[in-house]
């Protein structure tokens, strides 16, 4: 036997570690017009002094900005009113730059701005966490659907929720949100058999319509088209022909819902021209919406010359439509496919309206395509 | 279906049964392409109803932006989509 060598014991002496206080690197958008007071002169555990890191420009990350804020309205909106006189009152404004040298340039004041707050997550392309559609929601009618009574809803609900096997906790919730409630009465329950109610819960969930166009005011048409038979006919233009299966809803209430949803808020309802000026002063104009373009600008400057609704003094504001059709494939096999026809609203960003999971679009028609022969 | 090359199918495709009220002979391929320009004229026609041409021309009134009452005019910026009869 090979006797052991003790081990030197080791002791371990704990590094001493400084902690220096390292400097901040400075951000480099920070403009600071005081100049900056003398930095400490920081020195190394050696004794040397300590050197400043900053990152090279490249690795520079300038947060994103929204525009610059509207100047504070310093006009009284009220004004002596003279009869007879159209006054096309254009109260141009120009807001100041931004951090990348943008300004807008408004036609007429805005009542209404939705740049003067953006979250710092709408500026930028950080991960969101994927919302699932919301118009899933399916309308059940309410309780004791689909049973006969009150009694045997509560009975059943009690049932299928709760534990698997039923234990202490699961007799009391029946005593007390089943057999006390007040719409529970034994009476109901004469022949309860919970096989067959289990079956009449199945049958009417089945039951359920499952096709997307039930509710939220989807139409059923049929079109008429006329085929031309090629021959000379003295009292029509051609074949009545009937294609049946068009789904589409009506645009106006379509229009009308969209100005209620979250999104509204970030409508812009006043176009712009977006304005870029160089460290030189040349000024550049910048297309980058649909609301900054000339064709929304002279559409509403034509609207605010047309003459007002008899009795209306409301502000008249252009709701931008953007229609887009594509035919569209519902499975990776087989030829199951839809044509529909969607909407966007041209008041909101394009950089909201492109994020699926904000669901900007609106389904205005769907057209079945039919096999071809 | 839809982006085939021969030019055959099509979006917006009509009934088999469009054959029966068609008249064979050399026009057929240009009665169908008149059809489909039918169907999607008549699809914008349903679209674009009195309503929507209503509210197109007098606006209509929501509040729904920030509570403010304002009349809001339709106008239609853009439109992309294929052309159905090709």
């Amino acid at each position: 036997m090979l006797k052991q060598k003790p081990y030197p014991q080791i002791q371990t002496i704990p590094a001493q570690i400084d902690v220096e206080p390292q400097r901040e690197p400075s951000p480099h958008f920070e403009f600071s017009l005081s100049p900056e007071p003398p930095p400490i002169q920081l020195l190394t555990h050696a004794g040397r002094p300590q050197r400043h890191y900053r990152l090279p420009a490249r690795y520079e990350d300038i947060p994103p900005e929204g525009p610059a804020p509207l100047p504070p309205n310093l006009v009284p909106p009220e004004r002596p009113t003279i009869r007879r006189v159209v006054l096309h009152v254009r109260d141009a404004l120009r807001t100041g730059l931004n951090r990348f040298g943008l300004l807008r340039e408004y036609l007429y004041r805005p009542s209404y701005d939705p740049d003067s707050s953006i979250p710092i997550q709408d500026l930028s392309n950080s991960m969101e966490p994927h919302v699932t559609s919301v118009d899933q929601h399916k309308e059940c009618p309410p309780p004791p659907w689909p049973f006969t009574t009150m009694s045997v809803y509560l009975i059943m609900e009690w049932m299928i929720t709760g534990g698997n096997q039923k234990s202490i906790a699961e007799v009391d919730r029946l005593v007390k949100e089943v057999l006390s409630h007040k719409a529970f009465s034994p009476g109901d329950l004469g022949g309860f058999s919970a096989r067959r109610e289990s079956r009449r819960l199945d049958a009417a969930e089945t039951k359920q319509p499952e096709t997307p166009f039930t509710g939220d005011g989807w139409i059923h048409s049929d079109i008429h088209i006329s085929v031309p038979t090629g021959k000379r006919d003295p009292n029509g233009s051609g074949l009545n022909f009937s294609i049946s299966g068009l789904y589409h809803r009506r645009l106006v209430p379509v229009l009308k819902a969209a100005l209620v949803e979250v999104t509204a808020a970030r409508f812009h309802l006043f176009p712009f021209k977006r304005i870029w000026r160089l460290p030189s002063d040349q000024e550049v104009r910048c297309f980058d919406e649909v609301y900054t373009s000339d064709a929304f600008i002279e559409d509403n400057v034509k609207l605010q010359k047309q003459q007002n609704e008899p009795g209306c003094r409301l502000e008249k504001v252009i709701l931008g439509l953007m229609f887009w059709s594509d035919s569209t494939h519902l499975a990776s096999f087989g030829n199951a496919k839809v044509w529909p026809i969607y909407l966007y609203i041209a008041n909101l960003s394009k950089y909201i309206r492109a994020k699926p999971n904000l669901a900007a679009s609106h389904h205005v028609a769907y057209i079945p395509s039919v096999s071809q022969r | 279906m839809l982006y085939y090359a021969d030019g055959l199918f099509l979006i917006a495709q009509l009934p088999d049964s469009i054959h029966d009220v068609i008249t064979p002979g050399s026009e057929q391929a240009k009665v169908i392409t008149h059809c489909r320009r039918e169907l999607m004229q008549q699809v914008w026609h349903l679209m674009l109803d009195d309503e929507f041409v209503t509210a197109y021309e007098h606006g209509f009134v929501s509040d729904g932006i920030d509570g403010t009452p304002r009349r809001f005019y339709p106008r239609i910026f853009t439109y992309s989509a294929d052309y159905p009869e090709k």
